[in-house]
Parts: structure tokens; sequence; C-alpha cells
């Protein structure tokens, strides 16, 4: 029971007069790639933190596999949710070992140190993404695309049903973009639940099951991704031409129209 | 082996071979030189140890206990107590570990007024509106002292230093100290997570507002009571975190035991070097910051950044 029932979500930031999230409504499928779509401060990064108690309190409801986001403590939800921000600084030179490890700390007492088994478990993890080799690099100096990777494994080691990754294919080069966006996919071939957001539609055409597009705090069409994303619903969200073309191999191609610029 | 070495180091050279039938000598060893062996292994465990967790805790790895007000609020807890109440110096201690630990308060309570910044800046700020309001306590102190008896006294007390500990200041002082050092040891592992964003601390299902203040809290309890014994002892708190970093790496289930056991052995041998080196005492405070201060440079300007 991993499903999330989103209903009727509104929350607004204590110093603020507006919400951002204004009656927003969202069924995010079990064990299935959910993509979040939507322009900059559309709600996508606020619904997440409400999600994950970052944010609080909210109105309307949340339900996480049948229980009330309210009845559940940040403890349990730990269990249920894991997270990847879009970007993580770190100060102090941690390797990707003793960096991941941290994403034990759920299953482990408040004064405990993590055990042989965890151990294991972060290995496991790191050789299924195949950063067995930079286990003793420090974060610090590794690139880009190997810091998002060791982030995901970081949520991964945490061992639950939900992960949600705020834009995780930000700033990547083609590769990498690749690389992460087959691990998600293979994260919910093995059943767990997905959502990520991201301002391109056509990773959510490679990916994703179900899409939602969001705008001003609201639920715009959700559904698969070659019902909800069309030119219409894009130039409408995004205020700018868009082409959605399918090529010859089947594969189906959003960008922005290249007459647009004629005019400038 | 360093302890047992020092106690027979001093202004009275102690043979350790005839000490023991010498009561004159036993005597020191035991009345005098003991105590201060085991107040300045305090001294350099609870100072380091507090460093480096208040390192973590900052995300800063230029803090010390002192940027919440610590060190001031204990120096005017002591100024107070050298002019109004001569005589004891348990009032001395008592008093600063009491100011000290008002300081802490004081910043925490200022930091949720001010409206600029993040929870980790607010408390930065405050503690440096809360250190110079108690810095110009200190000041005002220093003006309305007896120059011939008070001012040298305190002026003594603000270099830092263990001269005449007896065991009654150790006694008074190690219960906290020492339970505030082996919670954050037992700790270790958990700190690592204050390195992470509050989201994603959040996330692994621990309260980062309360983790920190937990840890905080019990750092400013043992600077605060050993500083009310040994007075303002500057560069300890910055320095061996970051020469236990270099040598074992970031991750704090290393770092803080290695904090411990170096702040210890080195505040030991700073400790002999101020009763040593000259027929006067030196201040220990003096002598901590200035080979406290090169360590830390000879340490940073070594291997490659990141390390």
């Amino acid at each position: 029971m991993s499903r999330i029932l989103i209903k009727n979500l509104r929350y607004r930031y204590p110093v603020s007069k507006t919400d951002v999230l204004k009656g927003m409504s969202l069924t995010i499928p079990e064990g299935k790639v959910t993509a979040i779509l939507g322009p900059n401060g559309s709600g996508k990064s606020t619904l997440f933190k409400v999600l994950i108690k970052v944010l609080s309190p909210y109105e309307g409801d949340i339900y996480v596999g049948g229980n009330d986001l309210r009845d559940l403590d940040i403890d349990a939800l730990s269990k249920i949710i894991s997270w990847v921000p879009q970007e993580e600084d770190l100060l102090f030179p941690y390797t990707v070992l003793e960096y991941v490890l941290l994403g034990r700390t759920p299953h482990l007492g408040f004064f405990n140190m993590p055990s042989r088994k965890d151990m294991e478990i972060v290995h496991e993890v790191l050789m299924q993404l195949r950063l067995s080799g930079i286990v003793h690099r420090k974060i610090p100096t590794l690139s880009g695309g190997e810091k998002k990777l060791v982030s995901i494994a970081r949520a991964l080691v945490q061992e639950t049903d939900i992960i949600i990754l705020d834009e995780p294919t930000a700033h990547l080069d083609m590769g990498n973009k690749a690389r992460v966006l087959g691990i998600i996919k293979g994260m919910a071939e093995s059943g767990k639940t997905i959502i990520f957001s991201t301002h391109d539609p056509n990773e959510a055409f490679l990916i994703a099951n179900n899409v939602a597009i969001v705008n001003d705090g609201k639920l715009i069409s959700e559904g698969p991704p070659g019902t909800v994303i069309t030119e219409e619903l894009l130039e409408k969200v995004y205020g700018v031409k868009v082409t959605v073309q399918r090529a010859d191999n089947g594969q189906v191609l959003v960008g922005i129209h290249p007459n647009i610029f004629k005019s400038l | 082996m360093a302890v047992l070495s020092v106690l027979f180091v001093g202004r009275y050279t102690l043979n350790p071979f005839h000490s023991m039938n010498d009561e004159m000598a036993l005597t020191i060893i035991l009345r005098i030189r003991l105590p201060r062996v085991l107040t300045a292994i305090m001294l350099g465990m609870a100072l380091s140890v507090a460093g480096a967790v208040m390192q973590a805790a900052f995300k800063n790895p230029l803090v010390g206990p002192e940027v919440l007000g610590v060190s001031q609020g204990a120096a005017f807890g002591a100024a107070l107590a050298i002019l109004f109440l001569p005589g004891d110096p348990l009032k001395i201690q008592l008093l600063s570990a009491v100011f000290g630990l008002l300081a802490l308060a004081t910043s925490y309570m200022v930091s949720s007024a001010i409206r600029y910044g993040g929870r980790i800046l607010r408390l930065v700020l405050a503690g440096l509106a809360v250190s110079a309001t108690f810095s110009a306590g200190v000041g005002v102190m220093k003006f309305l002292a007896d120059p011939l008896k008070q001012l040298p006294e305190l002026t003594f007390w603000l270099l830092g230093g263990l001269s005449g500990v007896v065991w009654r200041n150790f006694l008074y002082m190690a219960p906290l100290a020492t339970i505030a050092i082996i919670i954050l040891f037992i700790l270790r592992w958990r700190i690592n997570l204050l390195i992470l964003d509050d989201d994603v601390i959040i996330s692994l299902g621990t309260d980062p507002k309360k983790l920190r203040a937990t840890v905080i809290t019990l750092a400013v309890i043992a600077t605060a009571a050993v500083t009310s014994i040994a007075g303002i002892i500057g560069w300890i708190g910055l320095t061996i975190p970051h020469i236990c970093r270099k040598l074992f790496g970031a991750e704090n289930s290393r770092v803080i035991p290695a904090s411990i056991l170096l702040g210890a052995i080195l505040m030991l041998i700073f400790d002999d070097i101020a009763r040593t080196v000259s027929a006067g005492e030196i201040p220990l405070g003096i002598i901590t910051s200035l080979l406290g201060a090169v360590l830390f440079v000879i340490f940073l300007s070594r291997g490659i950044p990141h390390e």
C-alpha cells in the first residue's frame, strides 16, 4: 500500500499572504513512475516538502498508503517515503560510504551506531548503482552526475516504498540524465512508487507511466503521458508555442516551436 | 603514560623513584599536581569535543562554543564574582558557569526574535550580539575594578590558566563536564546528520531543531563547566577538531573520539609548558592561543583542498 492521495491541498508559507498550493488534488499510483510537470513557481517543490512533512500545517487531506499524513510522525514517515532534493551542499568532506550510510538513520535507535547489516545494505545499493569504484572518494570531489547518483543511493538504502526526487536531472549532461532516468525506471520496476519533478516533458515520455501537470498551485491535468502532454495544454501552461511530434521510431519529442524566434 | 610523567614535571622537579618515600613529594603530587592534571585533561576534552560538535551543528568549520557568547558570558560572571564576592574562588567558578549558560539561553531567545536569514545564521547573529553585550559588561567591570587588587586577578582569569586549581575546583565542575562529554560521545554517529540540509534530516526521521539544540546545549555545558575553572582558553576548540579531520577524515564517529583524546593530550602538554618554561607561570590561554594558532596553520596548509 504505497498510493498517495491528495485532496484539495492548500498550503501557505508563514509570512506570505497568498497560498502556494491552491486546492491541489492528485493521485499518485502505486509502483509506477509519476512525473510532475509545471512552470517555475507552480508549487512542485512545495508539494514535495508538504509530503515529507518539512512544511506544515496544511489544509485539505493527504493519505499515504491509507494513513492520514497528519497521523504519521516524521519517524514513521521516514520508513515510508525517502527524499532526494535538487541540490545538496556538503561542507565537510565525507566519503561516499559515510554519506550513504546516513540513509540508514530511520532504522537505527537514537543512540545506536550502524551495524554490519547496515553496511552490507549500503554496499549492495552502491553496487547496483555501479558506484562501488568511488566508495571511498570524498563527496566534494565528485562530478555533478556522481553526486546525484550518490544522493539517490542514500535514499535507496532507506528502504522505503516511495521515493520523491526533486528535478533529479537538473544540471546533468545527456549521458548522466539517461543514467539517472534508467535508475528511476528500474526502481519502479522493482515495485517502488516514484514521484519526480522535471522541466522536460520528454523525460515523462521516456520513463513515466503517469504525468501530472500543475500550474499556479493547482492540478491542470493527470494521466498517461500520451494523453496529457499535448501542444494545446503545454502552450496554455508555459505561455509559449510548442510542438509535440511522434518520430518514425515511435518516440514522442517535445520542443519549443522554432517559429516564435522569427519575430524576435 | 602522559599523565604519570607530567605528575613529576614542574617548578619543583620530583624524582618518581624516590617520591613514594618522600612525604613532601607525595603531598605535591596528590594535592597540587593530580587535580591540576585531571583538570587539564577535562579542559582539553571538553573544549575539543565542544568545538567538533559545534562545527557540525552550525555547518561551519570555523565556529566554536564562543559564537553563542558563552566565553564572554562566563568572563562577565567571573568578573562579577571577583568584584563583588571577593575571597572565594568557588564563587568565581559558579557565577561564570551560570553566566556562560545564561549567554546560551539569551542567544537562543534573541535568535527567535531576529527576522533575517536562516535558522543557523540567526543563531550566529544573536550570539554575536550577546557576546558583544557581555564583553561590554566585562569592560565596565575592568573600569570599576580596584587597579591594585581586583584588576590583576580579573586580567589573569581572562588570560586563562590552571594555577591554584585544587580538588574542590575539579570536583565541582567534573560531573557536569563528564556527563556532557559522555552523551556527545554516545551520539557521535547521530551528530553526522547535522551536516545535511534540514529537509533531508527530516526525511530521515529526525527533528533537526531538537538534535541541534541538544548537541549545542551539551557542548555549551561542557565549555561553561571548564571555562568556569580555567578562564578563557582559546584556539583549542577550533584547532583540535581540524587536526583530527585532517588525520582521520570528517566523519564524526572518528572526529569526536579523536578530538577528546588529542584535546586531553595536547592540553596536558600545553599546561606543562605553561608551568615549566619560566620561573613565573605563563597563563595557559596565551600558550594555547599561540601554539593552537601555529598548529592550525601548519595542519591546514598541508594536503589538497577538500581533504
